[in-house]
């Protein structure tokens, strides 16, 4: 007779906590646990204590003091009695407007490289060969510092307007291109909707932004018409008149005028002013992730089989068209993750802004804030919350878009 | 070759054609020109403009590059010899080529040893890239940190001699515990290697660097293309190491260790590496207790920088 038994219940031992895989992943994460927290008190503790004795607290009030020093290049009004948030305000949008001017550049330059560089025109590929090279395996902080000394070594300066016979003109009386800068033509509503310029300039774009969803509604009927009867209708005509009659007529309403820059005393006076830092940290930062960005773009199309070009080409696509609807909507695939990362490079290394002086986020809040108050660590945290929000923010908005030009399985 | 020889047809050649060579103008550097540089119209602006970009690029660069004066000893003397023409002062580098390549103090006549250290490095190197070489040479490869280290810094030899025996003993018990459990060996090792380092720093007596074969010099006098090449190798060294630790941690199937290995990516690759240059330099004081001294954060600072920099892969 036989009798069922259960198998034995295994017993737990201590040991099995090292041998056994069931129970080993807990050990390794309560030691890394135990490690990580030991560490952090550790240093918790140091900085505490350090703290004690310096006589410092955590405390952002600093934030709302009177900052006490000037901004050159800057996107709103500030002035020195302005507090030290409003400076960093002034240096968050100077970061952003660099950043943003850059990934367009450095996209320009590195998707006009990368083509270039597959041109079977052999002069013309070794060319971008050449650049893409030479500008990589420089540093950029180099990149910054030999422009930004090349442009106040070679453009004249603003005195050389003004002699008895200048040595230097304006562009058509519009542009001037200084070492300090370039100074362009500003417009100016003489009546506008608002008193303030923000608001107006909303409008403006509130208006383009109407003409561009016009134009959609217009295109995807056009687009329409062409599936339902073979003829894809003229939308030229109809595409000039939307963008251009009720900016046209806006403009009018609003009163435009243009602020042409003057040579007053020993500077130009009026117009908007592009520094020579910002021009420096704009092209060396796009020039230099432009080469960058062009391997990827090379690496995008040549990631495309020539068989489907030469298939293309068989159906009677014009090259043009091969390029448009086969090759990149493909090569898009392979280029855009790693131009992601290369926006959030362009958006880090415009921290090195520094070196010449342009005052973004690292220069006001990292650099002179800091130096006042001597809040190291209330400012290097609130510089690594920005750009940690930054980055972040910029790889969620070109995941999005990512995932509009992958591959969809159906 | 046809067998009917003899049979003659008229209008019907006899033989084969002898070969002559192709026409002019489809080979040698005529038929390269015309394919590469100019087989379309579009092509040809292409090369016409690429050559206008590389003539005014040469023009403008090379009279001050090539008229560069090498040899003054001072800015107006260089301008002198200049006499206003376009022309590069040079001599700038040549009057501060040790500055440059050592850094402002290190002593002037131990500048021997930065260079053996140096081409110590290449053969260090050399197996690592090249497996026809013997095997034997990678034990170099794995004594030269310890050598370099002594070599650049000098003071007494002992303090690399115990920090090398520590590993060597951490690896002896790794390799015999390590086969039956391998957390045995792996926490054996990191103690064993802890307990031969401690030991080791009560014994070397704190006058050995005075009395050192090769003088000491401290981390502060570093500098220069030098310091840049330390820095250079030890990041990629250990940059590939962590961050391969890294991303295996990043793939982990135990979440905490995955979590923990995400935030720290996420993290660093998220923030410039000038803030982290400023943790380093202005905020790491205050993590460390107050009595540590200040080549000991200054240290720190090095050896964070090129940890920092490698997860910038």
């Amino acid at each position: 007779m036989s009798t069922l038994t259960d198998p034995p219940k295994e017993q737990f031992r201590l040991s099995m906590l090292v041998n056994d895989t069931r129970y080993r992943s807990l050990t390794f994460q309560a030691i890394a646990a135990l490690v990580l927290a030991l560490a952090i008190w550790y240093l918790g503790n140091n900085l505490l204590q350090n703290l004690r004795a310096a006589g410092l607290n955590i405390s952002y009030d600093f934030l709302g003091n009177s900052a006490g020093y000037d901004i050159n290049q800057r996107l709103i009004e500030y002035d020195n009695q302005d507090s030290h948030g409003r400076a960093a305000l002034v240096g968050i949008l100077n970061t952003l407007l660099v950043a943003f001017l850059a990934c367009i550049t450095a996209t320009i330059f590195g998707v006009v490289a990368g083509v270039l560089r597959l041109s079977n025109n052999w002069l013309v590929s070794k060319l971008m060969a050449i650049y893409v090279e030479v500008f990589r395996n420089i540093p950029v902080l180099i990149w910054i510092i030999i422009i930004f000394t090349i442009m106040t070594a070679v453009m004249p300066g603003p005195r050389e307007f003004r002699r008895a016979e200048p040595t230097a003109s304006m562009l058509f009386d519009l542009f001037a291109f200084t070492n300090r800068g370039v100074y362009t033509p500003m417009p100016v509503f003489g009546n506008g909707f608002f008193a303030s310029t923000a608001l107006n300039w909303l409008v403006v774009l509130l208006v383009l932004a109407g003409s561009f969803f016009v134009m959609r509604r217009v295109e995807a009927k056009a687009t329409a018409t062409q599936e339902e009867t073979g003829e894809r209708p003229k939308t030229l005509l109809i595409a000039l008149a939307v963008w251009i009659i009720p900016f046209a007529l806006l403009m009018l309403v609003m009163g435009l005028t243009w602020e042409v820059p003057e040579l007053k005393g020993f500077n130009f006076k009026g117009g908007i002013k592009i520094g020579g830092p910002l021009i420096a940290l704009w092209f060396a930062l796009s020039i230099y992730t432009g080469a960058f960005i062009a391997e990827n773009v090379r690496a995008g199309i040549q990631a495309i089989s020539k068989g489907q070009s030469e298939a293309a080409a068989a159906l009677g696509l014009r090259p043009s068209r091969t390029m448009n609807l086969v090759i990149l909507p493909q090569a898009l695939r392979v280029i855009i993750p790693p131009l992601i990362s290369n926006f959030l490079n362009i958006t880090k290394n415009s921290s090195l802004a520094i070196a010449v002086g342009y005052a973004d986020i690292t220069a006001t809040l990292g650099g002179i804030t800091l130096n006042q108050t001597g809040r190291a660590i209330e400012c290097v945290l609130l510089l690594m919350l920005f750009y940690l929000t930054a980055s972040l923010v910029i790889s969620m908005v070109m995941n999005v878009y990512n995932s509009s030009v992958k591959l969809k399985e159906r | 070759m046809s067998d009917k020889k003899t049979q003659q047809i008229a209008f019907v050649a006899e033989g084969m054609i002898p070969e002559s060579p192709p026409p002019a103008r489809e080979a040698g550097a005529y038929k390269w020109v015309r394919e590469n540089l100019f087989s379309s119209i579009p092509n040809s602006i292409l090369t016409l403009a690429a050559l206008a970009l590389i003539y005014s690029l040469l023009s403008n660069v090379l009279p001050w590059l090539l008229n560069g004066v090498w040899t003054t000893s001072s800015l107006a003397e260089c301008r002198e010899v200049l006499e206003g023409k376009a022309g590069a002062c040079f001599s700038v580098l040549t009057e501060r080529w040790h500055q440059l390549l050592y850094g402002f103090k290190y002593p002037t006549d131990q500048y021997w040893r930065p260079n053996l250290a140096l081409l110590l490095l290449m053969i260090a190197l050399a197996p690592v890239l090249f497996f026809d070489l013997p095997r034997k040479l990678l034990g170099f490869t794995a004594v030269y940190p310890f050598l370099a280290f002594w070599l650049i810094w000098g003071g007494s030899i002992l303090v690399p001699i115990v920090a090398l025996l520590g590993f060597v003993a951490a690896a002896v018990v790794f390799q015999k515990y390590g086969k039956g459990s391998f957390a045995a060996g792996f926490f054996g090792a990191i103690a064993t290697a802890l307990v031969i380092w401690n030991l080791g720093g009560l014994l070397i007596p704190d006058a050995a660097s005075d009395t050192a074969m090769l003088s000491s010099v401290p981390s502060r006098d570093l500098g220069g293309f030098m310091l840049n090449m330390m820095l250079g190798v030890t990041c990629v060294s250990l940059s590939v190491p962590l961050g391969i630790a890294l991303a295996l941690g990043r793939q982990s199937s135990m979440p905490f260790i995955k979590w923990i290995c995400v935030i720290f990516i996420e993290f660093v690759r998220g923030v410039p590496l000038i803030t982290l240059l400023f943790v380093a330099s202005v905020m790491l004081s205050y993590f460390f207790p107050p009595d540590a001294t200040v080549d000991f954060v200054s240290a720190c600072g090095y050896h964070d920088h090129p940890v920092f920099g490698g997860l910038y892969r």
